[in-house]
């Protein structure tokens, strides 16, 4: 379970950021993070796995207090924990798609690329439908195999926590909905909780929870500003 | 694997024109330096120990470097030339073996020594294939100069004339090969080696010829055999002189002048003990005698000092060059390494540390160093093989 209490986080160069007095989330539950561009979505995902610290406030994850980790510590949990997957994909275009899979692999002396991780590779490829493509050059895939093979690099390491961060921004509807499909099967295959930042209210119906970063009263989240006057920045300021 | 390492070979393999670019940058700073350093080393090993199995080179007074170069490598020529008396003067003497040497021709580009046998028993030089030269106009030729014309036992090498505008000089001769030598790894593998008598006649001072006129005794000189210019058959209009000697016409070949005057370019001296060499020296101690007598291994030394003068140049160059390619190298890291920034930020959300990213250059660093290192020595070792006389002097 994921625990946030009296969380407050500022980013130092405009003093944007986010008040969370209180928010649970719940191991196998999904969640749709929804509302405008630079609302903080993002910067919450960040806070979530340790990208970004908090001023104040605790998270705590499965009981471990992510905020008192050190940067290596920190780094391991978003590696063995969590998996991310990013609205750009944020593939290596140098490696193919069983390479860019096992990536975590091998940016981890820790964790030893062995047979049987090759082997995982192979089938969770096959049941992303990339199981023809395993030794394919990136700059050879459809904007939806691409996704496809994000969501193979956030699921290989099996992370109880799964987030991601518009994964769906850039597909046509048909991909759109088979992507999405992919990221909730391990939520009901596996107990593990998914965190979706999202523009697309179609969507939000298939989330046991949404929480609308546009409105506090009811999700809770505060946005922090230095000039309340200024109207919603187009970007976000991470992300 | 290591999976830095294969991050690393499948980035630089990805981007292979700019790693092969790096590669030959940095080869070349290491091929320069290292190449210059191995071959100058194997330069300076042969120079030396030809010189230093020479002892004492004559001939006449002149240049001491052009004397010296001429006599061990067969390189150049004297501004003058001594004479066969000097060498008898020598052996008279009783303090050296005197062997003559005339090397002023060339064949097919290779150059003609006039000696005696004891030159090629004093270079320990043996006969491989065929026969030592038997009569006039036989030749024994180095092994790559066998090598190179193809040429083997019962061939015929024709001479180069002097100088093809000289149309009153030498005519060309053509030499039968008697043997091949065996391989010395020394300017000898690239020479054609004749008796002093076929060198002279190479040089038009005997020749033979058939003639209407039959040559009768009151021809000769009253040492037998020598004519002088004005009685020599030469002027008579209707003789055919021989550009070949063979069994039947080798008779014919004679000589005209005074013995005591025929040319030589050089004397290799052989002093009996160390004594005999310093008495040796000391007869050429006086300013007005026409020969000079060199200790070849002195002449190389001051040679080599030139050369490593050079090389230390050369060096200091080099070692700027090292120095800009290393920075041009730092400037490439810092580029590539901005370029990059998005990769880097992915892998660190994934949760890779910095550590893991200053490995992954550094990884990539390495496979360039390696690479350009197997390429350098890739190179020295198919120059070695296929210039064997890369590093052989001059």
């Amino acid at each position: 379970m994921i625990e946030i209490d009296d969380l407050e986080f500022r980013y130092e160069h405009d003093g944007f950021g986010l008040r969370v007095p209180s928010l649970r989330i719940f191991p196998g539950e999904s969640v749709a993070l929804v509302g405008p561009s630079g609302c903080g979505k993002t910067t919450l995902l960040n806070l979530l796995v340790g990208i970004v610290e908090p001023n104040e406030g605790n998270i705590r994850f499965e009981g471990r207090e992510l905020t008192r980790l050190s940067d290596a510590a920190r780094r391991a949990f978003r590696i063995s924990t969590a998996g991310m997957v990013f609205q750009e994909f944020e593939l290596l275009s140098y490696l193919n798609v069983e390479e860019n899979i096992l990536l975590p692999y091998l940016l981890n002396s820790s964790q030893r690329l062995t047979l049987e991780t090759r082997k995982n590779a192979t089938e969770l490829a096959a049941s992303l439908g990339l199981g023809a493509l395993l030794k394919r050059s990136i700059d050879r895939l459809s904007h939806g195999e691409r996704q496809r093979v994000a969501i193979a690099r956030a699921l290989i390491t099996n992370p109880s926590l799964l987030l991601a961060d518009e994964p769906t921004g850039n597909l046509d509807p048909a991909t759109r909905d088979q992507i999405v499909g992919l990221l909730f099967k391990p939520t009901s295959a596996r107990q593990s909780t998914l965190l979706m930042a999202t523009h697309d209210h179609s969507l939000i119906d298939r989330f046991d929870r949404v929480i609308d970063f546009s409105r506090p009263d009811e999700s809770g989240i505060e946005l922090l500003r230095n000039e309340p006057a200024h109207s919603m920045p187009d970007a976000e300021p991470q992300s | 694997m290591n999976g830095t390492f294969l991050l690393a070979r499948r980035h630089l393999w990805h981007h292979r024109w700019r790693s092969a670019v790096l590669v030959a940058c940095l080869t070349l700073t290491l091929l320069l330096p290292i190449g210059l350093r191995f071959f100058a080393a194997g330069f300076e090993t042969r120079l030396t120990a030809r010189a230093n199995s020479t002892p004492l080179i004559v001939g006449a007074a002149g240049s001491e470097f052009d004397l010296a170069l001429h006599a061990l490598y067969f390189r150049g020529q004297p501004s003058r030339e001594t004479s066969i008396s000097e060498a008898n003067r020598i052996s008279d003497g009783g303090l050296a073996q005197a062997i003559p040497m005339l090397v002023r021709f060339k064949a097919e580009g290779s150059p003609v020594v006039g000696t005696t046998e004891d030159y090629l028993t004093f270079r320990k030089l043996s006969v491989a294939t065929g026969h030592p030269w038997s009569r006039l106009g036989d030749c024994l030729i180095g092994s790559n100069v066998a090598a190179m014309l193809d040429l083997e036992p019962g061939d015929g090498l024709m001479t180069e004339p002097e100088d093809v505008f000289d149309l009153e000089g030498s005519l060309p001769l053509r030499m039968r090969v008697s043997g091949v030598l065996t391989e010395s790894s020394s300017p000898d593998d690239n020479a054609v080696f004749v008796d002093m008598e076929t060198a002279w006649i190479i040089a038009g001072i005997g020749h033979g010829h058939a003639s209407s006129k039959k040559q009768s005794d009151s021809d000769r000189t009253p040492d037998g055999g020598d004519l002088s210019e004005a009685d020599s058959p030469l002027h008579d209009s209707s003789l055919v002189e021989y550009t070949e000697i063979t069994a039947e016409n080798a008779n014919s070949f004679h000589f005209h002048g005074d013995r005591n005057s025929f040319p030589l370019t050089a004397i290799l001296a052989i002093p009996h003990d160390q004594e005999s060499e310093t008495l040796l020296m000391g007869r050429y101690l006086t300013d007005d005698d026409p020969a000079q007598i060199i200790r070849p291994v002195e002449i190389i030394d001051e040679l080599l000092e030139i050369v490593i003068r050079i090389r230390q140049f050369f060096e200091a160059t080099f070692i700027a060059m090292t120095g800009v390619t290393a920075a041009l190298l730092g400037l490439f890291i810092v580029l590539s390494v901005q370029l990059r920034q998005q990769e880097f930020a992915t892998m660190f959300r994934i949760g890779c540390g910095r550590f893991v990213i200053l490995r992954l250059v550094g990884s990539e660093l390495l496979i360039l160093f390696a690479v350009s290192g197997f390429v350098t020595a890739l190179v020295l070792v198919v120059l070695a093989m296929t210039m064997p006389n890369f590093s052989s002097p001059l």
